[in-house]
């Protein structure tokens, strides 16, 4: 069962969203609970984190569609967001509040489909959110593989720096490797793995990770660059 | 076995190493590199045991040595065979260049250089010591003056023939001196009558390099020669393209009239105002991008997939763009449309012909993603990689020159029969900073 949130001002789209989510129940079995909004306001006040998808309009008297996604991150940056709107020009601005997808009126059942269907692997895929099991010194740790910034070797110590702390277990890149997913992380030098997700920028062999400069080998910057391109075509 | 004949051989093969080795540093290393190195060096002991160096073996050793040098490069680095035989080529002509000049020098200081003669020189150490100085100031200035233009190099297919051609021939022109001073008496190692051999030889290997450098413009220029032909296909595209939306606007323009005719006599004034509005807005959906070359790109391609019932969904953050020439988009973009496009015309329903277009900037990244379903039972080479179902199109491979020119990558991929591509272009620092 999945929960949906439908925030749109506009009753007829609501009922629309309503009837493609029906439709694609009836298609492939898929249950959802669905709340509607004809303001944003009233979705925000309260805000649990209970939803999976949130369908929002842009174009909203008012908190506009982009203003009230900013608030939502603040309050849940997991779901997944996308964006209904007939201003296909200005949606594009939805990526900088981390929009999952975009819908454009008019709406298309056959589009819908694609994009819900893609809503809910994300949802899975987040859902999953694989742990890794690190035996640091005396104790056993347990980090989740997205929290993971760089895995960095030096001698025969592997450190894995994550968002909150830096973990050092005794092991080989190599090893590490073989444990994370080879499609979200990249060996970009002999000692550093990078996960792909926080990789800031790419200055001619410099690749910046979570504030960190790590230098690419030249022969490895095209197969560097042909992963980064893969990782972001996940949308 | 003479153990200085032998040395002299190992000796060649650290010579010939080196500039392979500096050629090929923007090669990608095979798996096992180390080992396949080890097997290299292997094949050359075996190779001088089996064959000591003395007689007609002595005669040939050119052969062996250039034969390793491909071997190496082939075995131990992901290359083409192009790529292989162009820089063998060159590493064992910067070998042989260092070679000759050591070989020039101990005509003039036999008794330091004199390592080659039977009765040796008598200061052997030194001698040893020199041919390396000598093999670091000629690969130095080999590096600088030529290698760094050979490392970036691109070859295309083209260029196989002539290069192997040239190997062969600098394989053959060797053979035939050496064997040429033989013939005619020549003390081979250290006497002034060699002296003319070596000239000669240095002159051919500066030729060598002349003509390879030569054949890597001829390349360079056929690529450049592949964008114009595309850009001319791609004329002959707009054209088709811009004369359908003629006749569409034509058409449109013919119902206007006739609905504007009719309002003036009062019929149905209502609904024909309705269908005058309905043309009108056809024309009155300017794709705004905040970049001029995308709004004639988009708005054109605009016209022509609502003329053939396709959904044209752009949205895209232009001034995230302006670190790309306008040729440079008009090519790429131009491209990948009417990429989308011809794939989105073979779906039979109607409702699935879509294409959407995202354009913006994501940390230091531009990203530029198409998605479009596509029809399956046509013929597209699908291929998988980590799990991905990655979709080869041979329209795109073009555009890969303009996309490496920015230092970006493309991606494609299937998700059910949704095809999704993305390019990916770091941004600059000034560009960033411009932003701000």
């Amino acid at each position: 069962m999945r929960n949906i949130a439908i925030v749109d001002d506009d009753a007829n789209i609501r009922q629309q969203l309503q009837s493609y989510l029906k439709k694609y129940t009836e298609n492939f079995g898929e249950d959802f609970v669905v709340s509607e909004f004809s303001i944003p306001e009233a979705f925000l006040t309260n805000y649990k984190s209970n939803y999976d998808v949130v369908f929002m309009d842009i174009d909203m008297p008012g908190m506009n569609g982009l203003q009230a996604a900013k608030r939502l991150r603040e309050l849940d940056e997991k779901v997944v967001l996308i964006f209904v709107t007939n201003l296909a020009q200005y949606a594009i601005k939805g990526y900088e509040v981390a929009a999952t997808d975009f819908v454009v009126k008019p709406l298309e059942y056959t589009k819908f489909e694609t994009k819900i269907a893609r809503a809910i692997k994300l949802t899975d895929d987040r859902a999953k959110s694989p742990s890794l099991l690190l035996r640091v010194e005396d104790k056993m740790v347990s980090i989740k593989m997205e929290d993971i910034r760089y895995v960095e070797v030096q001698g025969h110590n592997v450190y894995y720096h994550t968002s909150k702390d830096t973990y050092r277990i005794r092991g080989t890149l190599k090893e590490s490797a073989a444990e994370l997913d080879s499609n979200e992380f990249f060996m970009c030098a002999k000692c550093y793995l990078v996960n792909l997700a926080y990789v800031e920028s790419v200055k001619g062999n410099v690749v910046t990770v979570a504030g960190q400069d790590i230098t690419v080998s030249r022969p490895k910057k095209k197969e560097f660059m042909e992963a980064l391109a893969a990782y972001h075509n996940k949308r | 076995m003479n153990i200085h004949l032998t040395i002299i051989m190992l000796l060649n093969t650290i010579e010939l190493a080196v500039p392979c080795t500096i050629l090929a540093r923007n090669l990608e290393r095979r798996n096992y590199f180390v080992l396949r190195l080890f097997c290299c060096l292997a094949l050359v002991f075996v190779y001088i045991f089996l064959f000591p160096l003395e007689g007609l073996n002595y005669l040939l050793i050119h052969i062996p040595i250039i034969l390793v040098a491909f071997l190496y490069l082939k075995l131990c680095y992901k290359t083409t065979m192009t790529q292989t035989v162009f820089l063998g080529t060159i590493g064992y002509t910067l070998k042989h260049i260092s070679s000759l000049i050591n070989s020039i020098i101990t005509v003039f200081f036999p008794r330091v250089f004199g390592h080659f003669s039977e009765t040796k020189g008598d200061y052997f150490i030194l001698g040893y010591a020199l041919i390396i100085g000598i093999d670091i100031i000629v690969f130095s200035i080999a590096y600088y003056i030529t290698a760094k233009k050979a490392i970036r190099a691109e070859l295309q297919k083209n260029a196989t023939i002539p290069m192997s051609i040239l190997g062969a021939i600098v394989l053959i022109m060797n053979q035939f001196w050496s064997l040429g001073i033989v013939v005619a008496g020549a003390d081979y190692t250290v006497s002034y009558s060699s002296l003319i051999e070596y000239i000669w030889n240095l002159m051919f290997c500066f030729l060598v390099l002349a003509i390879q450098f030569n054949i890597v413009q001829i390349s360079e220029k056929d690529k450049e020669l592949e964008i114009t032909q595309r850009l001319i296909a791609d004329k002959e595209q707009q054209y088709k393209m811009s004369k359908s939306n003629m006749e569409a606007i034509q058409k449109k323009c013919h119902d206007l009239k006739y609905e504007i005719a009719a309002i003036a006599m009062g019929v149905e004034p209502t609904k024909h105002a309705e269908d005058a509005m309905a043309v009108l807005r056809t024309f009155n959906s300017d794709i705004k991008t905040g970049n001029t070359t995308l709004d004639i790109i988009f708005n054109e391609k605009n016209y022509y997939c609502k003329d053939h019932d396709i959904v044209f969904t752009p949205m895209i953050d232009g001034a995230a763009l302006s670190f790309i020439k306008t040729t440079d988009l008009y090519v790429l973009f131009s491209g990948l449309i009417d990429s989308a496009i011809s794939s989105v015309r073979q779906l039979a329903n109607h409702t699935k012909r879509y294409i959407y277009i995202y354009v913006h900037s994501e940390k230091g990244f531009l990203l530029i993603q198409i998605e479009h379903p596509l029809d399956l039972d046509k013929d597209y080479i699908l291929k998988e990689r980590n799990g991905q179902i990655i979709v080869k199109r041979p329209e795109l491979a073009g555009l890969e020159y303009v996309i490496e020119k920015y230092d970006g990558s493309i991606n494609t991929k299937l998700e059910e029969d949704i095809f999704m591509l993305n390019i990916i272009f770091p941004i600059s620092e000034s560009l960033e900073q411009e932003k701000k």
